[in-house]
């Protein structure tokens, strides 16, 4: 490549005699050229298989190119003397060479101190060129003394200064600068500068994701990704006063291998980030979704039976950045210990042995004699047991250990009593349970010692819902039981704490945890497949047969519990009788509870809602209540509705005469009596009672912290109601969580919504209830129609979505769990008014909707509706069934 | 370590050493056990070691410059 701009520059402005300034325009021009030729020369490299390393430093040469030369022309310009004056320094990530596509540029203008002025005049031109050629650009003016006191100051700054390295201008200048960093800064407290960037990593951990196995990965920041590499040389760079990461193989730091490595990774993640930023034409270090399926075609991954290309290059990305993160903490443990001096005094005090040929030292376990493993293999697996006991953490040498042992993990292990014993002390144990079964599987260890979790190991999920991978969520399911043994949701979830404290064997609960998702990516049911692994699971750990059996029917039936609590008619007594008769015992049913709220609050932050708690938690105190009754009978219905309606009576006869309310009551339907306390529903009737000329009352009660607001609509019965509820909702930015609709004999209607907003807050704002109720009355009246005012609030949405993987909108109707409904579930993407395209639907067709329930996960919609015909009949006909799944798939999709 | 030092004579030796604050890296031959000891190993007297049963020969690795 010929690097040279002034071919770029016409002839007549090659001669002297006019300034910089006079030249502007054709040195713009040229250098425009120049970048744009180039810049596609380098993508075509790129495109036809370069690698990064070589793209990287093919940039960070042309870049060098135009920069050196542009500072040239205007330092003549400007008559800056060119020895010992002023220097042009290259600092971060440039300094190191290492530019991407659309990387900043970081310089420096290093100078002595005199003629600030005109040294501030330079580098005003350059930049104003620069970012004329629409280069991010970052610059300083600094002195040599300003650098050490700035360093001195800011580790940010210092570690910039770190790899500093010279364009153009004042070598002596520079010489000295590297010269006072070694003295001044860097022989100055570099244990100090070690802790900093541990600190600054462990910062960066919190902020970019705690895991390797993040989703949607930040090839720069994220865990196992370019800025681990930098932070191991930086610590090396200080502690052993090296330049080049060749140097430590020299100073016997690294291995030959290990550099090997190191340089692998770098070129890899060079080469993920370059496409990055040619496919997204700017900087851009976001592995998106949209990004990963780019990439895995760019890097020649093909679809492979149920496993997609894109699939396939994530989990070779999260085992690559698995290795980065190993590589940098052994690199960082080498540079962080502690002298040989005060290693050598307190080492033989303070190594305490704790059985089996370990030993602790300043707290952490370790295995002086490697031979040990050899002759007793089984010590790999109590090397966690015992870490876990003593609260010490493992060792980076011994963590080496175990991953090069792994071998011996084989059948003969797997099975071996010892081993499952230890297995399941280190579950049961009271402390550190998720953090040990984390170091297992990263280490490698539990993929070997469990292989059916190897089928999820660095298995991602393409979808919103999912923000980690199946491996990753389910360890985090692990910690929300131990978070709730620790007892750290006391106050918020009592009796989730106080079930968690009553499992007895603990380690079958989290077992089952672990193995919950293991049957997915296989195709057909995951919870099936899942129940059939762990049955082998069981069977080669020696459990009994009775907790082999609980361990099945937890991973079978762990999405049940959820399902039927967010998707079913919990009044439906007839319903939750046949769920309990499931659950066989109550300690079953206590533990399915326990695994069902650990798998949803792991998926996400805000995938688990005060919402789907409550409705958790109603479907399991119903449950448990017909465990313990024992007999799986309906109560005498006629005998409870004498009984409610008798305490309703009580409660209201001082307000109302006493027909009124009886005739009120007469027209409540059994249901209805039977689903509320008497309380409420005298409350109920005094909304009822209430309803007049008006022909609508409308009544809220903000239940703030649950997070909704329970609105109640009381009016007489029209066609498509319902629908045009949901339509008055929707245009008013609404988001209806669930409705309870109660149609009575006299011809009045009480429904009951849960509504918050589409944030998912309370809506206090008086105004907006102020317009729902005048729309409302608007529509009831037929003044307006509900139609008009949906289309008005659906406006394209200003914001671009990102590209979100989709699944197609699902019907699926159910006559067999409700006696009295036909059940039809809606699986769709959420939009503003899809609740009334359904609704109102179901109203063409004929359908009295019954009960409707409403989820929304993250935004795929999940809607039930209890339907039956107008003879008050649930359908049956297939033809009819058929025509209404067709009519509903039409409406979800129509404007969509 | 001798050809006829057995299993007993290996973990003697290497229990003095662990006790002293040192790791171990063993090379197992065909015919030979070496014992490899990393640490601070100017604190170590050669004779004290030879008079191990089992122990052929203690071999001092150059110091660095």
């Amino acid at each position: 490549m010929r690097l040279n701009l002034n071919g770029y520059l016409s002839e007549a402005l090659k001669g002297d005699g006019k300034s910089f300034e006079e030249k502007r325009g054709a040195y713009l021009a040229a250098a425009r050229e120049f970048l744009e030729h180039f810049r596609e020369e380098l993508k075509r490299g790129h495109r036809e298989g370069e690698d990064g390393i070589q793209v990287v430093q093919s940039i960070t040469a042309m870049t060098d190119a135009l920069v050196t030369r542009l500072f040239s022309a205007l330092s003549d310009d400007l008559q800056i003397p060119k020895a010992g004056e002023l220097s042009l320094v290259a600092i971060g990530g440039y300094g190191r060479g290492e530019l991407n596509p659309y990387s900043d540029l970081d310089l420096m203008f290093l100078y002595s101190g005199k003629d600030s002025k005109r040294v501030e005049e330079v580098a005003n031109r350059l930049l104003y060129f620069l970012w004329d050629l629409r280069l991010d650009v970052g610059y300083s003016v600094r002195t040599l003394s300003d650098c050490v006191e700035m360093a001195g100051n800011d580790t940010t700054v210092k570690t910039a200064l770190l790899d500093a390295r010279l364009l153009t201008g004042s070598e002596t200048l520079f010489r000295d600068l590297k010269k006072l960093m070694v003295t001044q800064v860097l022989a100055k407290r570099s244990d100090a500068f070690i802790n900093e960037k541990l600190e600054e990593n462990r910062k960066r951990r919190e902020k970019y994701g705690s895991s390797v196995y993040i989703l949607e990965p930040n090839i720069k920041e994220g865990e196992g990704c370019l800025r681990d590499l930098h932070t191991a040389m930086w610590v090396a760079k200080i502690k052993y006063k090296v330049d080049q990461p060749r140097e430590l193989v020299i100073k016997g730091v690294l291995s030959e291998e290990e550099l090997k490595a190191y340089l692998a990774s770098l070129n890899y993640l060079w080469r993920i980030r370059n496409e990055l930023h040619y496919l997204a034409g700017r900087k851009n270090d976001q592995l998106t979704f949209e990004a990963q399926t780019s990439i895995a075609r760019f890097f020649g991954y093909e679809d492979r039976g149920k496993t997609l290309a894109v699939e396939q290059f994530m989990q070779d990305f999260y085992l690559h950045a698995n290795r980065v993160e190993h590589f940098s903490s052994v690199m960082i443990a080498k540079c962080s210990q502690r002298e040989e001096g005060a290693r050598k005094i307190l080492g033989y005090f303070t190594r305490r042995p704790v059985g089996e040929g370990f030993y602790v030292m300043k707290g952490e376990l370790v295995v002086p004699d490697e031979s040990v493993i050899v002759k007793d293999p089984v010590r790999l697996i109590r090397i966690f047991e015992c870490a876990q006991k003593q609260g010490v953490a493992i060792a980076i040498g011994t963590k080496t250990l175990i991953r090069d042992n792994l071998e011996l993990i084989n059948d003969k292990f797997r099975r071996s009593k010892e081993a499952n014993a230890s297995f399941i002390k280190i579950l049961q144990s009271e402390k550190g349970v998720s953090e040990t079964l984390q170091q297992m599987h990263h280490l490698g260890f539990l993929n070997r010692f469990i292989p059916e979790f190897e089928r999820i190991y660095c298995k991602v999920q393409h979808d919103v819902y999912h923000i980690y991978t199946v491996d990753t969520h389910t360890l985090f399911a692990v910690e929300e039981i131990a978070k709730l043994w620790r007892g750290e949701h006391r106050d918020t979830l009592p009796l989730l704490t106080q079930l968690a404290l009553e499992v007895d064997k603990r380690w079958l609960l989290l077992l089952a945890v672990l193995l919950h998702d293991v049957g997915k990516g296989s195709g057909g049911g995951h919870a099936e497949v899942g129940a059939e692994l762990s049955r082998t699971v069981a069977r080669r750990m020696g459990l009994s047969k009775e907790d082999g059996e609980r361990l099945q029917f937890l991973v079978r039936q762990h999405l049940l519990l959820a399902h039927i609590a967010q998707r079913r008619d919990l009044h439906d007594e007839r319903m939750i009788i046949q769920f309990a008769r499931q659950m066989e015992k109550s300690e079953n049913l206590k533990m399915l509870y326990l695994l069902t709220y650990a798998d949803i609050k792991a998926v996400g932050p805000e995938v688990w809602t005060e919402w789907k708690a409550l409705l958790l938690q109603e479907l399991y105190e119903k449950a448990f209540q017909v465990l313990e009754r024992g007999d799986f009978k309906l109560e005498a219905s006629g005998d409870r509705v004498r009984r409610v309606k008798r305490a309703v009576f009580e409660l209201l006869r001082e307000d109302y005469p006493a027909q009124l309310i009886k005739d009120e009551l007469q027209s409540l339907t059994t249901r209805h009596l039977l689903s509320y306390a008497p309380e409420v529903i005298a409350g109920h009737l005094k909304v009822l009672l209430s309803l007049g000329d008006s022909k609508l009352v409308l009544k809220l009660s903000h239940e703030t912290e649950r997070g909704y607001t329970n609105v109640t609509v009381c009016t007489f019965d029209i066609p498509g109601l319902f629908s045009k509820i949901t339509g008055v909702m929707a245009a008013n930015g609404m988001n209806i969580l669930g409705a309870q609709i109660h149609t009575n004999t006299n011809e009045k209607v009480l429904d009951i919504l849960q509504v918050n907003s589409p944030q998912g807050f309370v809506i206090t704002d008086e105004n907006r209830w102020a317009r729902l109720e005048t729309d409302l009355r608007q529509v009831l009246s037929g003044d307006v129609r509900v139609s008009a005012l949906v289309a008005k609030r659906h406006r394209p949405s200003i914001l671009t979505e990102k590209a979100k993987p989709t699944v197609p909108a699902r019907v699926e109707i159910d006559n067999e769990v409700s006696s009295d409904y036909t059940v039809i579930d809606i699986y769709a993407h959420d939009k503003v008014g899809l609740l009334y395209s359904i609704t109102s639907t179901l109203t063409r067709l004929g359908l009295y909707i019954g009960v409707s329930k409403i989820s929304t996960k993250v935004d795929q919609v999940a809607d039930v509706f209890y339907v039956k015909d107008i003879f008050g009949q649930k359908i049956s006909e297939p033809g009819k069934l058929e025509e209404i799944r067709r009519a509903l798939l039409v409406a979800i999709d129509q404007d969509s | 370590m001798r050809k006829e030092a057995d299993v007993e004579a290996q973990d003697h030796i290497k229990a003095y050493l662990i006790d002293r604050g040192f790791d171990i890296h063993q090379s197992t031959g065909a015919n030979r056990v070496i014992i490899g000891v990393i640490g601070d190993t100017q604190s170590l007297a050669e004779a004290e070691i030879e008079a191990f049963p089992g122990v052929l020969q203690v071999v001092r690795i150059a110091k660095e410059g």
